[in-house]
């Protein structure tokens, strides 16, 4: 049985929690009006999609993601923040990546997917049949497949990215130029070999070339790339800047950048010839042929460079307009097809194609950036940057639920104040 | 002109056209030692080809072979290949390297002749008669008869015949072992200032072999 000094003491402690449920309800009454946001993740994005849509009491919405929705989530979440929808979002664990696909125009066909993704992430590339490669190294990825079924997918953890492959154009022949040589005739062997036609024109005398094929004027209905061997094959080209802009393709080999026709597709200069050490092979592919002149690129319009050696950049690239040029630093590359090693021939043919079918014409474009190219870039165009995580308030915690509570219980403990009171015989 | 020199000792990376003789362990594979210079004296006369003023001589059985993609071989005598020499010139052919044989014995029962052609036939493939129109007679001076007919031929040395066809051996369409039996290393084995004497140079039809081996 308590002792009225207990009850008394209890009588004290009610008074005071309905003293401070009573400060708390006014302060709770009295505190502005709390904007609502209603919050999503991956999984409740498709069911709060029509509601944030319908609702008329919410605030802003927040979608919070781990993946980026597909193509119609995020024109409807775009469509949602244009309509006056306070939107928001955030994802701190989306990759960024981006994926591009396009049909080789190497003759013997294939795909060339270009992949970026972060490093760290494990990163797979699938078609419709399933995963065709895992890519290691570096963030981005240069990889070609004999075929593929149906669209490219590219996962970099759970991301996936998602182009289709545009149909193939028709493959136009090359022109190579040059003077009469060792180097002009396996180059135009290795093209043939890979499957390329290959119109030529080489330079044996002032007043005399030798040529194959019936050449034309440099034009992209005809040609797709031309080869300028050397500075006699560059000095005698015609229309090549024309070339071009229009989308042709041209490979600048050894001297040829030092004829002042090519310059104005040149951000780079050709340094002096540099020979290899003696006692190198000529099958040596830091080489290719025992002989090379330096490219040195020049700002401001700076040069991808492709490859380095020994510090100094032998294959650089460029956009000139609608086509590309690229400038190789070699000039021999037939020591290495002739004198290399048992599979030098099938690499010297592999390795130039590669080099053609690089600035080739490619009559379809093939730059549309689709929202399954680059997911991340497709939501930050569709909602702008993404905003701090927004976390859910419990329903307990909202503003009409804490004044109910807080009545109930300055409703209850006066009541077991009074009780107690009545109980010890006081009024 | 200076004296042709073995490849080895050769500039490894000069990108002239070098003329190389074959040196094959059977049979008298220098029987013909100015050709070399005179022809090279040729090329440089009638083009504008970067030419090395020193020929080689680079043996079969040697990968140097691969570092000179045009050879001559000629010689009176038997050609017996050995393993090392069958297997360069097949992947010298093979990597698309330019054969160039001659015989000069000028006879079609001779030694030279049957061996070489045989051996030819086991390592490289089928040998055929070359058309008298085929590129090899326009490619700079123009034969419209097809192989110009040399003085040994026409004095009739040899088998006594004027061989009216080159033979070869064709690798995608292109030549890449031509063989004669007119007999050449004779008709160009002199002194390059001899040609002052000549109404006619007789070694232009050897300038036409050297520019089409370089530029198909």
């Amino acid at each position: 049985m308590p002792s009225r000094v207990d009850r008394w003491r209890a009588e004290r402690a009610l008074r005071l929690v309905a003293f401070a449920s009573l400060m708390a309800w006014i302060a709770n009454a009295a505190r502005p009006a709390l904007a609502r946001v209603d919050v999503a993740t991956d999984s409740s994005l498709n069911e709060a999609l029509p509601r944030w849509t319908r609702a008329a009491n919410v605030d802003s919405v927040h979608a919070q993601l781990d993946t980026v929705p597909d193509a119609a989530g995020i024109a409807w979440l775009g469509a949602l923040a244009r309509g006056g929808v306070g939107m928001s979002w955030s994802g701190p664990g989306i990759p960024a990546m981006a994926l591009e696909a396009f049909p080789s125009a190497e003759p013997a066909g294939g795909v060339t997917v270009l992949a970026g993704a972060p490093a760290a992430s494990v990163r797979v590339v699938s078609d419709a049949l399933g995963p065709l490669d895992t890519l290691v190294g570096g963030p981005t990825s240069a990889v070609r497949f004999a075929s593929l079924e149906g669209g490219v997918t590219f996962t970099s953890g759970i991301q996936p990215a998602r182009v289709g492959v545009a149909p193939r154009g028709a493959t136009r022949r090359v022109l190579v130029t040059g003077a009469a040589g060792w180097e002009a005739k396996f180059v135009v062997a290795a093209l043939e070999e890979a499957g390329w036609m290959v119109d030529a024109r080489v330079f044996i005398s002032p007043d005399h070339d030798v040529t194959q094929g019936a050449l034309a004027a440099l034009d992209t209905a005809r040609y797709s790339a031309v080869v300028l061997l050397d500075s006699a094959g560059a000095e005698r080209a015609r229309g090549v800047e024309r070339f071009v802009r229009d989308g042709g393709g041209v490979v600048l080999a050894g001297d040829a950048g030092l004829s002042p026709r090519v310059a104005s597709l040149m951000s780079w200069r050709v340094l002096k010839r540099e020979l290899a050490p003696l006692g190198t092979l000529a099958g040596d592919t830091s080489w290719r042929g025992l002989s090379r002149l330096p490219l040195q690129p020049t700002s401001p319009a700076r040069p991808v460079v492709l490859e380095r050696r020994g510090g100094r950049a032998t294959l650089v690239a460029r956009r000139h307009h609608g086509g590309r040029v690229v400038a190789l630093a070699y000039d021999q590359t037939w020591r290495w097809r002739m004198a290399g090693g048992d599979s030098s021939r099938v690499e010297h043919r592999a390795w130039w194609s590669r080099v053609v079918a690089g600035v080739a014409f490619r009559s379809v474009a093939s730059s549309d950036v689709t929202t399954g190219a680059a997911p991340l870039a497709s939501l930050y165009a569709a909602l702008g940057p993404p905003s701090p995580s927004v976390r859910a308030l419990p329903l307990f915690l909202s503003p009409s639920a804490l004044s109910n509570a807080l009545g109930v219980l300055l409703f209850a403990a006066l009541l077991a104040e009074w009780w107690l009171r009545r109980a010890r015989g006081a009024r | 002109m200076n004296p042709p020199v073995t490849g080895h000792q050769s500039p490894v990376t000069s990108s002239e056209f070098v003329w190389a003789t074959a040196q094959y362990e059977s049979g008298d594979w220098d029987s013909a030692p100015l050709v070399a210079i005179n022809l090279t004296d040729s090329v440089a006369r009638y083009t504008s080809l970067r030419v090395s003023a020193s020929p080689v001589i680079v043996s079969l059985g040697s990968s140097d072979v691969l570092r000179y993609p045009f050879l001559f071989l000629t010689g009176h005598l038997p050609v017996r290949f050995t393993e090392a020499e069958r297997a360069n010139v097949r992947a010298f052919v093979d990597r698309g390297g330019f054969l160039f044989v001659d015989d000069h014995n000028h006879d079609i029962d001779g030694v030279f002749h049957k061996t070489a052609t045989e051996e030819l036939r086991r390592t490289c493939g089928a040998i055929a008669d070359l058309p008298n129109n085929h590129e090899l007679y326009s490619t700079l001076f123009r034969f419209p008869d097809g192989p110009p007919t040399t003085g040994h031929e026409l004095n009739g040395w040899g088998d006594n015949l004027v061989h009216k066809n080159l033979q070869a051996i064709l690798r995608n369409g292109r030549v890449v072992v031509l063989y004669s039996s007119k007999d050449y290393s004779s008709e160009w084995s002199y002194h390059p200032e001899n040609k002052r004497f000549q109404a006619i140079d007789n070694t232009r039809f050897g300038v036409n072999v050297i520019v089409y081996a370089l530029t198909r």
